[in-house]
């Protein structure tokens, strides 16, 4: 969710500052506040930030993806620290983010602040308020902060695309297109963020309660027997049911969840007043600029840009059904560390036995699906004719349109394409490993330990921008990046350079450290090349001609207006990383604090910055602990294992945080640190002057 | 380069506990009843099995925790909520674990912290800085964050914030442990020339073999009361059920004991050689001239 550098236009940037600004003050307010009558409270919140750093660093396993994603952290760390702490925590993250791992940016740290901090803390915990005082438990109430939370957040992002990327009067109806490209992929990780924040919840309460009631996290709350017993009684019934019964329940959410999800999409359709789909009106107006006729929309017919979400889904679980298939066939193999039993030459009818089979269904559903398109009904904005339109693509009369220079098919092309591929590898992935007698396995946070170390280490060396001022790297970084907003094509380009040869020929850093950091903005660049070069009309490179089909042009005027965003895109993340490269947080703490942002606020920083290192190789220490003692689980009990990981976690932040306070008193600090905190002088560039007064 | 204290002689705190009893939320009694005197000047090594209470104790002299009941006072301050910046101004508490104890992101920055809060000038503060990382052996190591740092490293970092602060007495928990064999050398050479110039020190340790060469007292926990206090003789006597605190005899009282014996038990010059084989490769190796030297000296008086 984090917007990168460089995305929104500058004034924009400055309008999401304002309000983060705003929140942030509000919550250092409370944080202070709190301060006076609890002073251990600072180093509480700078620690339990720092697990919470740690804990949204930890990979969870999403298997219909075959890969590992991160939950947002917000919505737990509000319920822990209290929703204005809560800011604090993001706003100071999200700047070590921009800076460590060049995720977000310094532009966009305004919105980013606003989505994740203001919006993420705020309605993580009303959620969670209002769920306690519904009498939820605290495993549920954690469970709709962190999905309802999640999903506050994007779509607060959504908003600010919309609003950055788009006129005005075209927002609104964007941001739901941009809210629901979101979805498939965002659903399945918001319900993770909800079962490990409640988990984690409920594991704190299990395992310390005097913790948890300290921290207001289990207050007023009895867990009655009769609720308790509902638990188990569920628990009893699935371990109880079989095969059928749990299919049964599952679909059956499964089909609630459907519905919900439908009625929902009906009411987005009512309130925005017809749909309309990703690039409809950018495309209509670019058509009308240059003269042309737009074609007939197809993805935004009536369902809009919901489709790009069936069709994703669709082509993922047809990609899914392939790879296992096609595991299946390869057979086992000996020396794969997989059992032996059974001849490959045994499996593989039975393999061609399940296509078969498998072609049939789908074959089945196709009949089904055209029975239901084929008659003129509608449901709201959905109707049969919209569904055909889609389903029946062939047979239907005016074809030649589904595949417009328009873009939007282009973009819906894309999102089959990847959903498949998607599929297809996870399919193949997961069926090789249960042929290996394996289930889901997680990985170590390895690389970004490795990572943040790395790149911590570098910024520490005294070569070239090393030694210059960090509070005059600050301030000329901050003007470059507006600059690179506001000035043009060419200034980014000569940005770029200028930041290259800095990385490269005077802090001579590695080439894979940068790739890591550019990895996820190279992405974002291609990915708005690609968009714009299929999506802007303009002179053909390449275009694919199907007989009977309309060409998929590839444009000149396309690629280069991509390529004009994703410089500015680049160069932006690029200044980031010198910046980030060069200087280590203390100083940049240091160089903020010249620039008066509030002391409460690099306090807290540099606490976070001391143990965030500590924590996230303590994760990674506990994970190997739990690795060895059980290396392979199953996804349900890895979850668990997660949950009660991150729990352990806070408990130990929690506990370290009182000691940390004595620390500070024994040492003379009143928790309220005034001068102390300024230590940093020495080190913060002025060393020889304190040097040669002594 | 001075320190702290200046040229002057330290006037070490004196301690006093009277009938000390501490429990932890939860009901575990930690401290039953402990009635301890240390004296200025006085290098007292706190000793007893894991769970003892030495930690307890510990931070009850330093006002951490507050005793359920009995009282607790240093030069004559009581210990209270409300004396805790005096007292933290005069006693210097070392944490058994040093991730708790640095907070500051670099080692500069955390040694600084103390002696800033004691409203010195910063040209004062750096001249402390420079002593105290000196004289722990860190001063290469300024610059460095915090977690750039190995335990040992950060054990040392943390001793030289509390020295910064020049502290009358030294309140150490297992100050030695995962030293090191020539850094807890060091360690213990430095705190015993701190301790001559009239620094009063207690300590928790578990090394019995290093206890013998530095400290003046023993005091032996057992299950929160106390086992034996008194001179190193004393409680490393031979009538000491030391087992009954899973404790065993330093080496060098081994050592005493053949050497001693060799009147009634004769000991060949082969099995003293045995032993002192066995020794060195238990890695006392820096002491056995100093077992010798005081084994001769025992043998002699
Ligand atoms: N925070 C705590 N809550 C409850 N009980 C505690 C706590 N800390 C210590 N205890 C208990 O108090 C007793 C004394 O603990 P203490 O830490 O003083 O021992 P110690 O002698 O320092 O041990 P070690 O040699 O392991 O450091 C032990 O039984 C311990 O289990
Ligand atoms: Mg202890």
């Amino acid at each position: 969710m984090h917007i990168a550098e460089g995305i929104l236009p500058v004034e924009w940037a400055a309008a999401w500052a304002a309000p983060a600004v705003a929140g942030a003050a509000v919550g250092l307010r409370r944080l202070k506040a709190r301060t006076e009558d609890e002073p251990s409270v600072k180093s509480l919140v700078a620690l339990m930030g720092a697990a919470v750093f740690a804990i949204s660093l930890m990979p969870i396993p999403v298997p219909v993806a075959g890969s590992v994603s991160h939950p947002a952290g917000t919505p737990l760390a509000a319920v822990v620290v209290g929703p204005g702490a809560g800011i604090v925590v993001a706003a100071v993250s999200l700047l070590l983010q921009a800076l460590f791992f060049a995720h977000g940016g310094l532009t966009t740290l305004g919105a980013n602040i606003v989505s994740e901090g203001v919006v993420g803390s705020l309605a993580g915990f009303a959620v969670f308020w209002l769920a306690r005082r519904g009498g939820r438990s605290l495993f549920w109430a954690g469970f709709l902060a962190g999905l309802l939370g999640d999903l506050a957040v994007y779509f607060t992002t959504a908003a600010e695309l919309s609003l950055g990327l788009f006129p005005l009067g075209e927002a609104w109806p964007r941001l739901w297109a941009i809210f629901l490209s979101f979805l498939p992929t965002q659903l399945p990780l918001a319900v993770l963020e909800g079962v490990l924040t409640g988990g984690v919840l409920r594991s704190l309460a299990q395992l310390r309660p005097d913790i948890a009631s300290r921290l207001r996290v289990s207050s007023g709350f009895v867990e009655t027997p009769a609720r308790a017993s509902r638990v188990h009684r569920v628990r009893h019934w699935w371990q109880g049911a079989g095969h059928p019964g749990r299919v049964a329940a599952v679909g059956g959410m499964l089909l609630l969840g459907g519905l919900a999800l439908w009625g929902l999409v009906w009411a987005i359709a009512v309130s925005t007043g017809g749909w309309v789909g990703l690039d409809e009106g950018v495309m209509e107006r670019v058509a009308a600029e240059r003269g042309r006729a737009a074609w007939t929309p197809f993805i935004n017919t009536d369902v809009g840009d919901l489709l790009l979400f069936v069709f994703f889904a669709g082509a993922l679980g047809a990609g899914g059904v392939i790879g296992w298939l096609s595991r299946g066939l390869r057979g086992m193999e000996p020396g794969n560390g997989g059992p032996v039993e059974g001849t490959t030459s045994s499996k593989r009818p039975r393999s061609l036995r399940l296509l078969g089979a498998a072609v049939a269904v789908l074959a089945l559903l196709a009949v089904l699906v055209w029975a239901l398109a084929a008659p003129g009904w509608s449901l709201g904005p959905v109707s049969g004719r919209s569904v055909g339109r889609v389903l029946g693509v062939m047979a239907h009369p005016g074809r030649q349109q589904l595949l417009s220079a328009r873009g939007g098919d282009a973009v819906l092309f894309a999102f089959m394409a990847s959903g498949l591929a998607l599929g297809i590898v996870s399919g193949y992935r997961l069926r090789a490993r249960r042929l290996r007698g394996r289930r889901l396995r997680i990985r170590l946070p390895h690389l970004h330990i490795h990572d943040v170390s790395s790149g911590d280490r570098l910024a520490w060396q005294s070569r070239g921008l090393g030694g210059v001022d960090a509070r005059a790297k600050v301030g000329a970084v901050v003007v470059l990046l507006v600059a690179n907003l506001v000035v043009g094509w060419w200034l980014s380009l000569g940005l770029m350079a200028g930041a290259l040869v800095v990385v490269f020929g005077v802090q001579r850093v590695k080439r894979p450290v940068v790739l890591i950091r550019m990895a996820p903005a190279l992405i974002v660049a291609a990915m708005l090349v690609l968009l714009r070069g299929f999506t802007v009309p303009g002179r053909e490179i390449l275009a694919i001609r199907l007989p009977g089909l309309a060409p998929v042009a590839f444009t000149t005027d396309g690629v280069l207006a991509g390529l004009e965003l994703g410089l500015v895109v680049l160069a932006g993340v690029l200044l980031m990383l010198v910046l980030g490269l060069t200087t280590p947080l203390p100083k940049l703490l240091a160089a903020l604090r010249w620039y008066r942002v509030p002391e409460l606020l690099i306090e807290v920083g540099m606490l976070m910055y001391r143990y965030l290192f500590l924590f996230v190789e303590e994760t990674g220490r506990m994970r190997q602990a739990q690795r060895l003692r059980g290396p392979e689980v199953a996804w349900g009990r890895a979850m668990g294992g997660l949950s009660s990981l991150g729990a352990n976690l806070l408990i130990r932040s929690y506990e370290r945080s009182q000691r940390v306070y004595d620390a500070q008193r024994l040492r003379g600090g009143t928790g309220r640190t005034a001068r102390s905190a300024q230590g940093l002088r020495a080190v913060a560039g002025d060393h020889e002057e304190g040097g040669g007064r002594s | 380069m001075t320190g702290p204290w200046g040229w002057q002689r330290i006037s070490g705190a004196q301690l006093r506990l009277e009938m000390v009893s501490y429990d932890y939320p939860g009901g575990v009694r930690a401290l039953d009843g402990v009635d301890v005197q240390v004296g200025p000047g006085d290098f007292v090594a706190v000793m007893g099995a894991n769970g003892g209470g030495k930690s307890t104790l510990l931070k009850l002299i330093v006002g951490l925790l507050h005793p359920g009941a009995g009282s607790i006072s240093v030069d004559g301050v009581a210990v209270s909520p409300d004396s805790f910046s005096q007292i933290a101004s005069m006693a210097g508490y070392l944490f058994q674990d040093p991730n708790d104890q640095l907070f500051c992101p670099t080692v500069a920055a955390d040694i600084a912290y103390g002696p800033e809060n004691l409203g010195l000038s910063d040209a004062e503060v750096q001249v402390r800085v420079a002593w105290a990382a000196e004289t722990c052996g860190v001063a290469d190591l300024l610059e460095r964050p915090i977690h750039a740092l190995s335990y040992g490293q950060k054990k040392r970092v943390a001793l030289a914030g509390v020295l910064a602060m020049g502290p009358r007495v030294l309140v150490l928990d297992e100050p030695t442990a995962s030293l090191d064999p020539m850094a807890e050398a060091g360690l213990m050479r430095l705190l015993k020339t701190l301790n001559e110039q009239g620094l009063t020190i207690i300590m928790a340790t578990h090394d019995v073999d290093l206890i013998p060469t530095y400290a003046h007292r023993v005091l032996l926990l057992r299950k929160g009361s106390v086992a034996a206090e008194g001179p190193l003789g004393d409680v490393f006597a031979p009538g000491t059920h030391l087992e009954n605190c899973d404790l065993r005899m330093p080496r060098i009282a081994y050592l005493f004991d053949i050497f001693s014996d060799e009147a009634t038990r004769p000991l060949t010059i082969g099995q003293a050689r045995k032993e002192l084989v066995r020794m060195v490769e238990h890695g006392q190796l820096e002491l056995v001239p100093i077992l010798l030297r005081d084994a001769s000296r025992g043998i002699a008086g």
